[in-house]
C-alpha cells in the first residue's frame, strides 16, 4: 500500500469553451437545410472555464464555490475525465469517483441491491470487488430492510444514501462531490462529512461543491471561488467564505434599495 | 479487460431483469406477440388470400427468430445514451457498453427463444441435424453486423433524435423486402437476384434452409452477407470514435 502513488489533481491555466449552437440542428430536417440551403446557424463559443488553475494536494479537501453556472461542475466534469479540456494541462492520478445526484445511474424497476452491482460497475469496479464490499455498503447506507425492493419505491433520502454508500465503498483516490447532500437529513450529512474527513485523512483528496456556505465552512479545508469561469479567489475556507457571505448581503441590500 | 467483461455482464442481466420485471408474463411475451404475429399472418394469408404455403407457419416462425433479434436490438439500441444521460455526464466509463449490452441481452434473448423453438421441434417432430450447428456462423454475421448498427445508431439518435423515428418506418419497409414472412422460393425468379444485397434476407432463409430444408445458403450470399457486416461494424467504431467524445456535452 505504501508504494501507491499519491493521488493528485493539478490543472493549469484550463480553458474549456462550449460550443453553444444557438439553433443546433436537432433534427436531420434542419441539418439538411443547413447544408443544401445554405442556412448558417449561429455558433458562439461560450467559455465556461477560463485560465483556471488548481493543484490539490492528498489529503486536502477542497470546495468550490461560486453563483450558478460559473464553472464548477465543468472544472469537476473535466477532472472526472468526461469533458476534455479545451486548453491547459490537467493531471489526475489515482481513481476518481463522481458522487451522482440521487438515484442518477439507478434503473427505477430493479431493487437497491441490482442497482448496487449496477452503478458499482459503471463506476469502475468488478464483479467481485462488489460482492466484497457489498456488506458494507448496505450497511452504511442503512438500506438493509428496504434492499429488496424496486428503487422506484424509495424516498430521494434513501437513493442518496444508497448511492453514496456505493461511490465512497469503491475506495476512490478523489471523491467529487456536487452538490448531492441537498436531499439528506442532517444525521446522514454528518455522517458524510466524517466520511470525507476519514478519506482525507487517508490521503485521499475531495472536491466539494455545495450553496450551503455552513456546510462548506464544516467540510473543507481550503475553498476556491469562482466567478465566471475563473478563479476570484482562493485560500483558507473561513476567510472567503465570510467574504462571499458579506457580498451576497450588499447585494441583496442594492437590489432591495 | 476483466472489468469490461463484468460491466457488460452486469450491465446485460440488468437489462433483462428490468425489460419484464414489472410484467405479469415476463419472458413469455417474447413468445406470445411473435406466436400472435404468426396466427394474424397467417390467416391473412392463407385463409383470406388463398396463398397456399405448405406448412407455413413453421416456415414463418424459423425466419422471424433472427428477424426478431435484428429489429429489437436496432430499436432498442437508439435510445440508450439517452436513458443513460445522468451517468454518461458523470462518469468517466467506456460509453460504447451502453449499446453493446443491448446486443447481448437480445442475444440471450434470442438464444431463449431459439431453445423453445427445438421444443416445438421435438413436438412437431422436425428431425435433428448436425447440420443445425450452421445456424451458429449465421447468427455471428449478424451479431456484428447489429453491434456496427448499435453503435452508430445509438450515437447518432442523439444527435438527431429523428434517427428513431425514421428507423421504425424503415424497419416496417425492411420487413417486407426480406423473405421473412414469405419463403423466398415464392418470389419470381428474376427478383431473387437482389437479395443478395439483403443480409438480413441471406440470414432469414439462411435459417429456414438449414432448419427445414438441411442445406446451407450459398457461399456467395454468406460472403457478401459477412462483408456487409463486418463493414458495419468498422462504420460503426467510426462513427463512436469520432462522435461518443462530445456526447456529454450533447446530451
Amino acid at each position: 500500500m505504501a508504494s501507491e502513488p499519491l493521488p493528485l489533481v493539478e490543472m493549469r491555466e484550463v480553458w474549456k469553451c462550449y460550443r453553444r449552437h444557438h439553433d443546433r440542428p436537432a433534427r436531420l430536417k434542419d441539418a439538411f437545410l443547413a447544408r443544401f440551403l445554405g442556412h448558417v446557424h449561429q455558433v458562439e463559443d461560450a467559455w465556461a472555464v477560463r485560465d483556471f488553475t488548481l493543484c490539490v494536494e492528498p489529503g486536502e479537501i477542497v470546495g468550490l464555490i461560486g453563483p450558478n453556472g460559473c464553472g464548477k461542475t465543468t472544472v469537476l466534469s473535466i477532472v472526472a475525465g468526461v469533458l476534455e479540456a479545451s486548453r491547459g494541462d490537467v493531471r489526475v492520478r489515482g481513481r476518481v469517483c463522481p458522487m451522482l445526484q440521487a438515484g442518477a445511474g439507478f434503473h427505477a424497476d430493479l431493487t437497491g441491491l441490482e442497482n448496487v452491482y449496477l452503478s458499482g460497475a459503471i463506476l469502475g469496479m468488478g464483479r467481485q470487488e462488489i460482492d466484497r464490499g457489498l456488506d458494507a455498503i448496505v450497511a452504511w447506507a442503512e438500506a438493509e430492510r428496504w434492499i429488496d425492493t424496486p428503487v422506484r419505491t424509495y424516498s430521494s433520502g434513501m437513493l442518496m444514501r444508497l448511492g453514496f454508500s456505493v461511490a465512497a465503498h469503491m475506495r476512490p483516490d478523489v471523491l467529487i462531490v456536487d452538490e448531492i447532500l441537498a436531499t439528506g437529513d442532517e444525521a446522514f450529512r454528518a455522517k458524510v462529512r466524517h466520511r470525507l474527513r476519514d478519506e482525507a485523512d487517508r490521503g485521499k483528496i475531495v472536491l466539494f461543491v455545495s450553496h450551503y456556505m455552513e456546510e462548506v465552512l464544516m467540510v473543507c479545508d481550503r475553498v476556491v471561488r469562482m466567478e465566471s469561469g475563473s478563479v476570484l479567489r482562493a485560500g483558507p475556507t473561513g476567510a472567503i467564505v465570510e467574504q462571499y457571505i458579506a457580498e451576497g448581503r450588499t447585494q441583496e441590500s442594492d437590489d432591495e434599495g | 479487460m476483466r472489468q469490461i467483461t463484468d460491466l457488460l455482464g452486469i450491465l446485460t442481466i440488468s437489462q433483462l431483469k428490468a425489460r419484464y420485471r414489472r410484467s405479469f408474463l415476463g419472458f413469455l411475451w417474447s413468445l406470445i406477440v411473435p406466436l400472435f404475429q404468426i396466427v394474424v399472418i397467417g390467416f391473412v394469408f392463407q385463409g383470406l388470400l388463398q396463398h397456399d404455403i405448405p406448412n407455413y407457419t413453421i416456415k414463418f416462425l424459423v425466419a422471424l427468430l433472427p428477424w426478431t433479434l435484428f429489429n429489437d436490438t436496432v430499436l432498442a439500441a437508439c435510445p440508450t445514451f439517452l436513458r443513460f444521460r445522468d451517468v454518461v455526464k458523470k462518469i468517466y466509463f467506456p460509453r460504447w457498453s451502453l449499446p453493446i449490452s443491448i446486443v447481448s441481452s437480445s442475444l440471450v434473448h434470442f438464444l431463449l427463444s431459439m431453445v423453445i423453438l427445438f421444443a416445438v421441434f421435438i413436438i412437431i417432430p422436425v428431425a435433428f441435424d448436425p447440420i443445425f450447428l450452421f445456424l451458429i456462423p449465421l447468427a455471428l454475421i449478424e451479431i456484428v453486423m447489429l453491434a456496427g448498427l448499435a453503435l452508430s445508431f445509438s450515437v447518432l439518435h442523439t444527435y438527431y433524435q429523428d434517427v428513431e423515428y425514421a428507423l421504425g418506418a424503415l424497419m416496417r419497409m425492411f420487413f417486407f423486402i426480406t423473405p421473412v414472412m414469405y419463403p423466398t422460393s415464392e418470389i419470381p425468379e428474376s427478383y431473387q437476384y437482389w437479395f443478395l444485397f439483403n443480409p438480413m434476407a441471406t440470414i432469414c432463409e439462411g435459417f429456414r434452409g438449414v432448419l427445414l430444408r438441411h442445406e446451407l445458403p450459398c457461399i456467395e450470399h454468406l460472403l457478401v452477407a459477412s462483408a456487409f457486416s463486418v463493414l458495419c461494424l468498422i462504420v460503426g467504431i467510426v462513427i463512436y470514435r469520432r462522435m461518443s467524445p462530445q456526447l456529454p456535452e450533447v446530451l
